[in-house]
């Protein structure tokens, strides 16, 4: 058995599906989840509270109890609604949210500790467009959010979905401009390369880095749609718009795909400007502190926690954000979009790219 | 060995959707059916609903609509320019690509301050 297991020909299959199986648990099985439970603690501690702690130890197992009182829920489907669309859209929000996951490089290169013949990306799909494909699929979310408020028929759902896109399109525009100048300091739109590009400089430290960072990191919550961009669900006004109408597993649907969009967006975050997996900046790599990151096959853990860890951070600043900050007001959000993120974006463009035609480097 | 780079794409994608489905058909067959006139009726703080069918709203989200499309396009041919920048400036052609790139760029921002001037950009106009 064990031979058959770890002959050449099979192992790269065992390694493939074990990439994709890993991501995907981690993803659906624990990441989200336990963010969930993270947020309402979080919440709960911000304003004085104590928060969910009955459900397993520290109540760290409330989202699986959640999960199956959803799924026990009954399957309501209102009456004024267009059926396939409404069950589409929750679909569609869950699917493309984790699609961006497959070229996420979650470690460096790794032969396994010798297992496998050639280095292998510790990355389900290594694309060399995985920045075209991100942008790509997330795109998509807007279709989701869309058809959800269309095909409820509800006046609250049609103008949250309204509002989710303008907001959605406009600051992805803006970030749209951020990564144009991640690609400019690259020089590739290969997620891995780009992590490479950065082992003697995060592109944090560097002047237009910092400039874009400043543009995405909005465009990320307003991509999200949470606060402080939180328009579309305005509980108050709009009785959490696009979703008005939904409720058990199709709510839950929506619910998960908000966590997993916020880890793919933290992620990349981490991957343009926070030099991925990489242990430190200015050149201290996992090498140059004398770690072996191929030394074992389970070596590349330790690479894949700190890359798990700077994820988690943004994960948190999410959060606290939300619990933090108040909301906008609908012209000020466009105007943070159109008047400040995209003319600086487009200042910014120029200013790389003067920088490493005159400047010899960014 | 692996057939081709986007293999992975497709596993996970039918992975996901089998999840998706999966989540939604057994909703669909372990929950409860206890559906009611009133229960099914749209949402709308207890008062009969209008509905959304005649509902009208702002020009203004068409108008966002159509410049994100110019602009996005834009975009998109700014990536292939900054991709290949790098190797302009290594076969020392950085100016020529700098030149080019700014006065795409200079044309994107003449079209950002025309809708800015005619108050595309202010919602509450």
């Amino acid at each position: 058995m064990i031979n058959i297991v770890l002959s050449a020909s099979v192992l790269p299959w065992v390694f493939f599906f074990g990439k994709i199986l890993f991501i995907f648990t981690l993803g659906f099985g624990v990441i989200a989840p336990v963010m969930i439970w993270v947020e309402r603690r979080v919440a709960a501690f911000v304003q004085d509270r104590v928060g969910p702690n009955r459900v397993g130890p520290l109540g760290l197992l409330q989202s699986l109890a959640d999960g199956i009182k959803l799924l026990l829920k009954e399957d309501l489907r209102p009456d004024e609604v267009r059926p396939f669309f409404f069950i589409l859209a929750p679909a569609l929000a869950a699917v493309p949210a984790a699609m961006a996951f497959a070229v996420v490089p979650f470690g460096p290169e790794t032969t396994l500790g010798g297992l496998l013949a050639e280095p292998a990306r510790l990355q389900i799909a290594p694309l060399n467009v995985g920045l075209l494909y991100v942008l790509a699929i997330g795109s998509l979310a807007v279709y989701s959010i869309a058809l959800a408020g269309w095909a409820s028929n509800n006046k609250f759902s049609v103008m949250g979905s309204l509002r989710a896109s303008a907001q959605m399109i406009s600051y992805e525009l803006a970030m749209g401009m951020a990564v144009v100048a991640v690609i400019l300091m690259s020089g590739s739109v290969d997620l891995y390369d780009i992590v490479k590009a950065q082992t003697n400089h995060w592109f944090i430290f560097t002047i237009p880095g910092f400039i874009a960072f400043l543009i995405f990191v909005p465009a990320m919550f307003a991509e999200t749609n949470r606060t402080p961009f939180d328009l579309p669900e305005a509980e108050a006004e709009l009785v959490v718009g696009f979703h008005t109408e939904y409720s058990g597993m199709k709510f839950g649907l929506f619910f998960l795909a908000e966590y997993v969009n916020m880890t793919t967006l933290s992620a990349m975050c981490v991957l343009f400007f926070f030099g991925g997996w990489e242990f430190l900046p200015f050149g201290l790599t996992w090498e140059g502190i004398g770690y072996q990151v191929d030394q074992h096959w389970f070596s590349w853990v330790i690479p894949f926690a700190w890359f798990a860890a700077k994820v988690a951070f943004f994960l948190f600043v999410f959060v606290w954000v939300r619990w933090t900050l108040p909301r906008f007001r609908y012209d000020q959000l466009m105007g943070l979009g159109w008047k400040t993120l995209v003319p600086i974006g487009i200042a910014n463009i120029a200013l790389v790219a003067g920088l490493i035609t005159f400047g010899g480097g960014f | 060995m692996l057939t081709s780079d986007y293999l992975g794409v497709f596993v996970l994608l039918a992975l996901e959707v089998v999840t998706g489905v999966g989540a939604l058909g057994a909703s669909y067959f372990l929950g409860a059916r206890r559906q009611s006139p009133r229960k099914t009726s749209p949402y709308e703080c207890g008062i009969p609903s209008e509905g959304a069918e005649n509902q009208r709203f702002s020009v203004k989200f068409y108008l966002v609509a159509v410049s994100f499309i110019l602009f996005d396009i834009e975009a998109v041919f700014l990536i292939p320019w900054a991709l290949s920048y790098q190797d302009f400036v290594h076969s020392s052609h950085g100016v020529y690509a700098f030149v080019m790139g700014m006065i795409f760029l200079g044309v994107l921002t003449l079209g950002l301050v025309y809708e800015w001037r005619k108050g595309l950009l202010d919602w509450n106009k």
